[in-house]
C-alpha cells in the first residue's frame, strides 16, 4: 500500500504538533513544520436509497464520487486507500470499517500516524442512517468509529432524512447525527463536520446536481477555501468556506437555511490540512482584482464544478482535472461566458477580455442571479447556530377569475319594498370575481397573502311612471391572510387553507331624476372584511402554476338610511394563475 | 356623498322614454309623480297643496326622496282624468298612527270624499288595496291628508288601473242633480237616469216615466248652446218654463218662478285643452236651486 506511506504534510502534522490550538471550537491555524504524510484511509459512502416514506435522493452517490475524487486528486490519498461505497447496505459499511481496523492497528502498534476519513451522504433519521430498507443505528456507528485505532478521525456527514419534493436531506430537527451526537462521538482526535444543525434540514440542488453542502465543501477543497494562499486547504478553511456558501445558497430556498457545523476534539493537534491544491496538475485562476460571482462548468458533462463568489484580493486558484470548461462570470451587471482549457502543469487564468457577453437567457440554470454580491456572514464564534433562519424571500403573484354568490338580506328586501326588481329578470348569474394577490412564504408551511378582490355586485330597476330608476352596486375588498399549506404531491400539488381580514368597499350608483332632470348619485361605503378560503396549488415550485380556490367572505359594507346592511361577500370560487418570483429551485 | 349628473346617454334614454309615454296613464298609472320627486320650490309640482305644508326628505337612500306632510292639517291632492272604476292603490310610507294620515277619493268632484282609508304603516312596508269605484270614475280627485301630530312621510303613492275588482263598489250618496251616478240610491233625488257610464242624477227620468208631478213635463235641462254639446245633462221637470219653486233644482233662471237660479256649476277639468274635446268627456252641469 504505497499510498499509505506518502511522505509529506498531512493530518499527521496536526497530530504530531500536539498543538492546543485546535482544542477550541474554532481551530486556529498553526504554522507547523512539514513532516511526513501519515497513513490515510477513507470510507466514502453515498446512498440515494430512500426508506419508508422518503423520496429517493438524486445526487448522494454522485457526491460520494466527487468527494472521493477530490481526495484522490488533492488529498494525497492513494486509490486503494479509499473505499467508495455507493448504495451499500448496513453490513457492507460495517464490514468495510472492520476491514480497516487491523490495518490502522498495525500503524498504531508501530507508533505511526494514521488518519481515518469517513464521509456519508444519504438519508438519515433521528436515530439512524437510512440505507434503503436497512438502517444503521447511530449508536452502532458511533461504537464502531470509536473502535477505529486511528490517530485522527475525520467524519463528514451530509445526512438526510426523508424530505418533500425538494428531497430534503437531514434528520428530524431535534436529532440529527451531526450536532446532537457530537458528544457521543467525541473521542481523542476526532472532528465531525455536518451539513446542518440539529434543527435544520439539508437539501440537494438540481442546478448544482449535488447537495449544497457537499458541492461547496468540494469547491473549498479544490482551492476556493484556501484563504491564506498557502496551497493547502485546512479543515478549518474548508469548514468556513462550506459554511458561508451553504448558508448563502440555502437562504433562498423554500426549505430554509443550512448552517454547517464543525465540532472538534483535537486537543494537542495542530492545523489539519485536508487537501493540497498546489499539488494539482491543472489549475484555474481567478484574478485577484476580479469582483464577481463565478460558475465553472465541466463542458463535456455540463456539471457545475464550482459556484463561488470572488471578492477583490489575492488570486484564487481552483484545482481541477484537466479538460474543457466554461466559466460564467457576473461582474458589474455584466454576464460573461468564458471558454477555458485546463492543462496539467499549467495555471489557466480567466481573462475577461476574451470572454463573450452572454445573453440573460444564456445563463446556465442555477446561476445565482439573486445572490448578494458580498460574501455571507462568516462562521460564528462558538457553537454553530441551531435556530436556523427560514426562507424569507419567496414571493409569488396570484391572479384569479371566478364568481361570487350574492347575499340576499334585509338591504335587498328593502330595495324590493321600494319597488325595485333585480335585473336582468330572466337569468340570475352570480357576480364575477377578480382577484390579485401577492404571497410571501414565512415558513415552510406558512405564507402571508395580501389580496385585492372584487366582491358581489347587483343591479336593480324600478319603473317610476315615465322613467326608470336603476340601482347598481359592486363590492371590492382588500385584506391580509395567513395561509397554511402542505404538499399533496411534492412539487406538483399543494393544498392550502387561509384566513384573514381587511376592509371591504361598496360602490353604489343610483340613477334617478328630479325636477332638474336625470342624474346619477354615486356613493362609496366601507366596512370590515373577513375571509376564509381553501384550495389547491398546482406546480407550487414552478415559475408558473395554477390554483383553484373556494372561499367565503363576509363584507357588510353597504348600509341604507333605514339601518339595513348588505353583505357584498358570499361564497365564491376562482381559478387562476400563479407566478413565482425570485429564484426557482 | 357625491352627487353626479348623469351622462348624456342616460338623459337620452330618459327623453326617449318620456316621448314614448308622456302621461301618467302609462303603465296603468293614474297619478303623476307618484314618488314625489318633482318639486317646484317648496311645493310639489304635480300635487296641489290644499292645506298645511310639505317638505322634501330622503327615504331609504339619500337621493331617493319622499314628501313629509307637516303640521296638521296638511292635505295634498291631485285631480286626474285617468281614473277607472277598478284601481289598485299602493303606498310605501312611514306613517305614525297618531298622524291620522288618510287617503281619500272624490269620484264626482263635488268636494266631498267618496272613499276614505287611513294609512298607518311604519317601517316603509308596502301596502296595497283595491278601490272598486263607481262606473263613471274616470275623472276624480285623489287626496292625501294628515289630521294629527306625528311623522308622516310618503315615499310612493301609486294608483293604477287594474282589470279585476271584487266585492262592492264604493257607494256615493246624496248626490245633487247633475252629478254622475250609477244607482238611484246615490242621488239625493233618488233618480239616476241614463245609460252605462252616462248616468246622471236627475229630478226626473222621462224614459222611465219617473219623478214629475202630474201635468209636468220631464225634459233635459236647457243650458247655453256653448255647453250643450259636451255636457251630460240632467233631466228636470218643466225646464225653462219658469215654474220652479224655491229650492227646486234648476240650471237656468228661466227654470224658476222667481227667475233666480243660484249654485249652478259646470264641472270642467282644468286641463281640458278646449271645450268639447273628447278627452274632456263627460263634463257635467251641477244644478243649482231656485230662489
Amino acid at each position: 500500500m504505497p499510498s499509505l506511506r506518502r511522505t509529506s504534510t498531512s493530518f499527521a502534522v496536526a497530530l504530531a504538533a500536539a498543538s492546543a490550538a485546535l482544542s477550541s471550537a474554532s481551530p486556529a491555524r498553526a504554522d507547523a513544520p512539514t513532516v511526513a504524510h501519515p497513513h490515510a484511509y477513507g470510507i466514502i459512502v453515498g446512498s440515494n436509497a430512500a426508506g419508508a416514506g422518503q423520496q429517493p435522493l438524486r445526487y448522494a452517490e454522485d457526491d460520494a464520487e466527487r468527494v472521493a475524487g477530490v481526495l484522490r486528486d488533492l488529498g494525497r490519498f492513494g486509490t486503494s486507500d479509499l473505499r467508495v461505497l455507493t448504495h451499500p447496505d448496513v453490513a457492507k459499511i460495517l464490514a468495510t470499517v472492520d476491514e480497516l481496523v487491523p490495518k490502522l492497528k498495525e500503524h498504531a502498534d508501530r507508533g505511526e500516524q494514521a488518519t481515518f476519513f469517513f464521509y456519508y451522504s444519504g438519508h438519515a433519521k433521528a436515530s439512524a442512517l437510512t440505507l434503503g430498507d436497512g438502517e444503521l443505528p447511530l449508536a452502532l456507528l458511533r461504537e464502531r468509529l470509536r473502535q477505529v485505532p486511528s490517530t485522527l478521525t475525520l467524519v463528514v456527514l451530509d445526512a438526510c432524512q426523508s424530505g418533500a419534493f425538494a428531497r430534503t436531506k437531514g434528520a428530524e430537527p431535534a436529532a440529527d447525527f451531526s450536532f446532537n451526537s457530537v458528544a457521543r462521538l467525541t473521542t481523542k482526535g476526532i472532528a465531525v463536520m455536518a451539513s446542518s444543525t440539529g434543527q435544520e434540514l439539508s437539501q440537494e440542488s438540481d442546478a448544482l446536481k449535488s447537495s449544497y453542502f457537499t458541492h461547496h465543501l468540494v469547491v473549498a477543497l479544490r482551492g476556493a477555501g484556501d484563504q491564506d494562499g498557502d496551497g493547502k486547504v485546512s479543515l478549518d478553511e474548508a469548514y468556513r468556506y462550506a459554511y458561508r456558501r451553504t448558508l448563502a445558497a440555502t437562504a433562498r430556498t423554500r426549505v430554509g437555511t443550512q448552517h454547517a457545523t464543525l465540532e472538534t476534539d483535537l486537543s494537542g493537534q495542530g492545523d489539519v490540512p485536508v487537501t493540497y491544491p498546489a499539488d494539482a496538475g491543472a489549475r484555474l485562476e481567478l484574478p485577484g482584482a476580479l469582483d464577481a460571482r463565478v460558475i465553472v462548468q465541466h463542458r463535456p458533462s455540463g456539471s457545475v464544478v464550482a459556484e463561488l463568489v470572488k471578492a477583490p484580493g489575492p488570486p484564487l486558484r481552483l484545482a481541477l482535472p484537466q479538460g474543457a470548461y466554461d466559466a460564467i462570470v457576473r461582474a458589474r451587471g455584466q454576464i460573461l461566458a468564458c471558454s477555458l482549457t485546463l492543462t496539467d502543469g499549467q495555471v489557466t487564468a480567466i481573462e475577461l477580455g476574451t470572454c463573450q457577453i452572454a445573453a440573460a437567457n444564456g445563463v446556465p440554470k442555477g446561476f445565482d442571479d439573486d445572490a448578494p454580491e458580498t460574501a455571507p456572514a462568516d462562521v460564528p464564534s462558538g457553537a454553530p447556530r441551531a435556530d436556523g433562519l427560514r426562507e424569507l424571500d419567496r414571493w409569488a403573484i396570484e391572479g384569479g377569475l371566478g364568481f361570487v354568490g350574492r347575499s340576499d338580506d334585509a338591504y335587498n328586501a328593502r330595495v324590493r319594498d321600494f319597488g325595485y326588481t333585480r335585473r336582468p329578470d330572466l337569468v340570475e348569474l352570480p357576480s364575477a370575481r377578480l382577484s390579485l394577490a401577492v404571497t410571501r412564504t414565512l415558513a415552510p408551511h406558512l405564507s402571508i397573502v395580501v389580496q385585492g378582490q372584487s366582491l358581489a355586485g347587483d343591479s336593480f330597476a324600478r319603473d317610476v311612471g315615465t322613467t326608470t330608476d336603476t340601482l347598481t352596486y359592486k363590492g371590492w375588498g382588500v385584506g391580509a391572510y395567513l395561509r397554511a399549506h402542505a404538499d399533496v404531491v411534492p412539487r406538483l400539488l399543494q393544498v392550502y387553507a387561509q384566513g384573514g381580514g381587511g376592509a371591504s368597499f361598496a360602490f353604489t350608483w343610483l340613477a334617478t331624476q328630479d325636477e332638474r332632470g336625470p342624474y346619477t348619485a354615486k356613493d362609496t361605503q366601507w366596512g370590515y372584511l373577513l375571509g376564509l378560503a381553501g384550495g389547491l396549488i398546482v406546480a407550487p415550485e414552478a415559475r408558473f402554476g395554477g390554483f383553484l380556490q373556494a372561499s367565503y367572505d363576509r363584507a357588510p359594507a353597504m348600509r341604507n338610511l333605514l339601518g339595513d346592511a348588505h353583505d357584498v361577500g358570499g361564497f365564491g370560487a376562482s381559478l387562476g394563475l400563479r407566478v413565482r418570483l425570485g429564484e426557482v429551485p | 356623498m357625491k352627487l353626479l349628473r348623469s351622462p348624456w346617454l342616460l338623459r337620452l334614454a330618459v327623453v326617449v322614454a318620456g316621448v314614448a309615454c308622456m302621461a301618467p296613464g302609462c303603465n296603468g298609472d293614474v297619478l303623476s309623480d307618484s314618488t314625489f320627486r318633482l318639486w317646484c320650490g317648496d311645493v310639489l309640482c304635480d300635487w296641489r297643496l290644499d292645506a298645511g305644508h310639505v317638505k322634501r326628505v330622503p327615504t331609504w337612500h339619500p337621493d331617493d326622496y319622499g314628501v313629509e306632510l307637516g303640521d296638521a292639517p296638511t292635505q295634498i291632492s291631485q285631480e286626474t282624468g285617468e281614473g277607472s272604476d277598478c284601481m289598485e292603490f299602493s303606498a310605501i310610507a312611514d306613517v305614525a298612527a297618531e298622524s291620522q294620515t288618510s287617503v281619500e277619493v272624490d269620484f264626482d268632484l263635488d268636494g266631498v270624499a267618496d272613499y276614505h282609508v287611513p294609512i298607518a304603516q311604519t317601517g316603509w312596508r308596502p301596502a296595497k288595496a283595491l278601490i272598486y269605484g263607481p262606473l263613471y270614475a274616470k275623472r276624480l280627485r285623489f287626496i292625501v291628508r294628515k289630521d294629527g301630530p306625528g311623522r308622516s312621510v310618503l315615499a310612493e303613492i301609486r294608483l293604477q288601473r287594474v282589470t279585476t275588482c271584487t266585492g262592492s263598489r264604493v257607494q256615493t250618496t246624496g248626490l245633487g242633480v247633475g252629478a254622475a251616478c250609477d244607482a238611484d240610491q246615490e242621488c239625493g233625488s233618488g233618480i239616476c237616469c241614463g245609460v252605462g257610464s252616462g248616468k246622471v242624477c236627475s229630478a226626473c227620468c222621462k224614459d222611465q216615466g219617473r219623478g214629475c208631478a202630474t201635468g209636468q213635463t220631464c225634459a233635459y235641462a236647457d243650458v247655453p248652446a256653448a255647453e250643450a254639446n259636451r255636457t251630460l245633462l240632467p233631466q228636470l221637470c218643466d225646464p225653462g218654463l219658469g215654474r220652479g219653486k224655491k229650492g227646486e233644482p234648476c240650471v237656468d233662471a228661466a227654470d224658476c218662478a222667481s227667475h233666480a237660479c243660484t249654485g249652478v256649476t259646470y264641472a270642467r277639468p282644468s286641463d281640458c285643452p278646449e271645450a268639447g274635446a273628447l278627452d274632456c268627456f263627460p263634463d257635467r252641469v251641477r244644478a243649482g236651486h231656485c230662489e
